[in-house]
């Protein structure tokens, strides 16, 4: 390319810049005085969002193949019939998937348990190397919580017009910008963690006996158990007793301030 | 507060941890490495249960018209030390109230200390007052294990919904009794004034301007142009507010007004007395406050049924003799729907010397919502309603009374203008 031909594709582009720079903000001017400055929106806030629930559905749809294309090698190793219904199953299973990520029709939701409960079983019945199941398990908690959330934010934004800054557009952009990188640490800690604790577990507890392995992980269990029922189950009885201590004195209070009392 | 949803993933954890225990498999307990996980994460990551945020409303004003579209802002600002990853806001709007643009239900993020606005368009649909607010706030964390929800009631405001009125510009009505200051109302006498009314002859004591030259060129004889006086007249307007009416109640509240408006323009006296379970009554007042008065009132006004028609008789008879001259002139507005109503109202008007009846057509305006126009049992339930009608505005007429009739598709101002038109082709002829 010549040096010409540089040199106005370079005036082009910082025209362009300029041009960015000019409608960025306006001003409203009365009687000489400026009454407020506005910062204008280059592209549409709706279309924004469009764009990124779409990268959203992207990433669903992803999870969905990586977990459909590894079922059909399983038919390389063994032919059986169970595997034939199997890989059947799961390929059947894009379906219900596809709705729930893109809503084409209702019952998005169950459509997203169906498929989640069969690329679970799937992945829990036919895995062969612990890596396999570990990075596959996440891959569907991944896929299961991203069409989840696709599921919560777009019925909110369905038929709506959009307005600038401060619509429900706009707040939905910043919040999926927000989720954005949430996910990418969210996948980062799920993947890294996984596979760290079952490569380490599987060097160190597998010159242990089995019987004292599995008894191990049952008081782990059950300590978390207690530990998160702790959490969950008591604040919802404190909730519930609030409640009703609350309904309790309102009567009470009613009752007092009845002139009939 | 934790979701159902960690409920299930436990339940779901603990489900392949006995399967894995009964079946010996060990793929079933490495595949709970995830799911632990992700417990975890559901575990750490829950939003503040104590939420420090700040909501204000901010509306400039809290009067607005009918059909009007507001933006409504609302400030949010997050005080406490946490960012809030999922922040839910539900504006709670009245049923009266329709959104235009945007939602009054989103969903954002909020990082500690940050600020921000939230708006949306609504139409004022209906007149009457409405609240708006309470704000419902919903905080979740990203992965929506926990959520905690709370009320703002310091966000509630309360609107103002303006009933509207239509500019009239032809007045086809005309009043027996005239007064002598200038207005609107046309009078027979003849002399000079702003309304163009016809030609005549010249005479010698008319002015050389008033001679009207084509007709002088047609005829070969002088012609001079006549014009009509205006005159103010006092006006009692009567609404029927009964039970009945609901349906067509803010088409009338629309030609009150609009009837209202012009009247007081011209600086005629004008009265209200509005026919509900009770009787409602404003004295004859040609201040501009006339109009605010009515409107305040017109605003609250709903269709009420009727416990005694006697009491309602005696009531409107007692108002009417009482406060209003008997030559004012009194328009009655009512669809005529029910007929123990319908014969107090002619018996009102009898007792009139100038009045006469301005009918909105309940049949058309209910008709024009029924999808289903050429179902038969529709075609003939509304033919049936028809005759009804017919059969009541002829009792009217048989009263020796004038009935004007409205089709409410047509807008006020549009049917007054039509009115003055025919008004005027009867006058030539």
């Amino acid at each position: 390319m010549s040096k010409e031909k540089m040199k106005e594709r370079k005036n082009q582009t910082s025209s362009k810049e300029k041009y960015k720079d000019k409608q960025d903000k306006i001003e409203y001017i009365v009687e000489g005085k400026t009454l407020k400055q506005v910062s204008v929106a280059i592209t549409n806030f709706s279309e924004e969002y469009d764009r990124k629930i779409r990268n959203l559905q992207i990433i669903a749809i992803a999870m969905v193949i990586v977990i459909s294309l590894i079922s059909p090698l399983r038919l390389l190793e063994s032919r059986s019939y169970f595997d034939f219904t199997a890989v059947g199953f799961v390929t059947a299973s894009l379906v219900p998937s596809l709705i729930a990520i893109f809503g084409f029709m209702r019952g998005g939701r169950f459509c997203l348990y169906l498929s989640t409960t069969i690329y679970g079983l799937w992945i829990l019945v036919l895995s062969n190397f612990y890596w396999e199941v570990i990075l596959l398990m996440s891959v569907l908690i991944i896929y299961f919580e991203v069409t989840r959330m696709i599921q919560i934010i777009r019925p909110l934004l369905t038929n709506i017009k959009s307005i600038s800054r401060g619509g429900a557009y706009y707040h939905a952009g910043v919040f999926l910008d927000r989720y954005f990188r949430f996910l990418l640490k969210f996948c980062g800690i799920l993947v890294g963690f996984s596979i760290s604790f079952g490569v380490l577990g599987w060097y160190i507890v597998e010159p242990l006996p089995s019987d004292i392995l599995f008894s191990i992980f049952f008081i782990i269990c059950l300590a978390m158990l207690i530990l998160l029922s702790r959490r969950t189950l008591t604040k919802d009885i404190q909730k519930i007793l609030i409640e009703e201590e609350r309904d309790r004195m309102e009567t009470e209070l009613a009752k007092s301030y009845s002139r009939y009392s | 507060m934790f979701s159902p949803k960690i409920r299930w993933t436990v339940v779901l954890f603990f489900i392949i941890l006995l399967l894995g225990v009964g079946f010996q498999e060990w793929v079933f307990l490495i595949s709970l490495i995830p799911l632990t996980v992700l417990i975890i994460f559901y575990f750490f990551t829950s939003p503040p249960e104590k939420l420090d945020l700040e909501i204000i409303r901010e509306l400039d004003q809290n009067r607005f018209q009918e059909g009007e579209h507001v933006e409504i802002s609302l400030r949010i600002r997050n005080k406490g030390k946490q960012s809030i990853d999922i922040l839910e806001i539900v504006d709670e709007l009245p049923i009266q109230v329709s959104l235009k643009s945007s939602s009054n239900h989103i969903l954002t993020s909020l990082d500690a200390g940050e600020e921000t606005e939230f708006r949306y368009v609504i139409s004022c649909d209906y007149r009457g007052r409405w609240k708006l607010g309470p704000t419902h706030v919903r905080v979740r964390n990203f992965i929506d294990s926990a959520f905690s929800v709370t009320t703002f009631d310091s966000t509630e405001d309360r609107i103002i919904v303006i009933p509207n009125f239509e500019i009239i510009r032809d007045m086809p009505f005309r009043t027996k009794y005239p007064k002598i200051s200038d207005g609107p109302f046309h009078s027979k006498l003849k002399g000079e004034g702003l309304d163009f009314s016809g030609v005549r002859e010249f005479l010698h004591s008319d002015s050389l301007a008033r001679i009207n030259w084509p007709a002088t060129a047609k005829y070969g004889r002088l012609f001079a142009n006549e014009y009509e006086l205006f005159r103010t007249a006092d006006l009692l307007l009567v609404l029927d507010a009964t039970e009945k009416t609901a349906s067509i109640l803010e088409d009338q509240i629309k030609a009150v007004l609009s009837l209202s408006e012009h009247f007081l323009k011209y600086k005629c006296r004008v009265g209200l007395m509005i026919i509900r379970d009770a009787v409602d009554r404003f004295n004859l007042s040609s201040s501009r406050q006339q109009l605010v008065k009515f409107t305040e009132k017109l605003i609250d006004v709903q269709a009420t049924k009727v416990e005694s028609l006697n009491i309602l008789n005696r009531r409107i008879n007692t108002n009417i003799d009482k406060y209003f001259p008997l030559n004012c002139l009194t328009i009655i507005i009512s669809p005529l729907i029910q007929p123990a109503i319908n014969k107090m109202l002619i018996d009102v008007a009898k007792r009139r010397r100038n009045s006469f009846f301005l009918v909105p057509s309940i049949v058309s305006s209910e008709w024009r919502y029924i999808k289903e126009k050429e179902n038969p049992p529709n075609l003939l339930v509304h033919q049936d309603l028809l005759l009804r009608r017919e059969t009541e505005i002829t009792r009217v007429f048989q009263e020796g009374l004038v009935v004007f009739e409205w089709d409410v598709n047509t807008p006020f101002s549009v049917f007054m203008n039509k009115l003055k038109q025919i008004a005027v082709k009867r006058g030539r002829r």
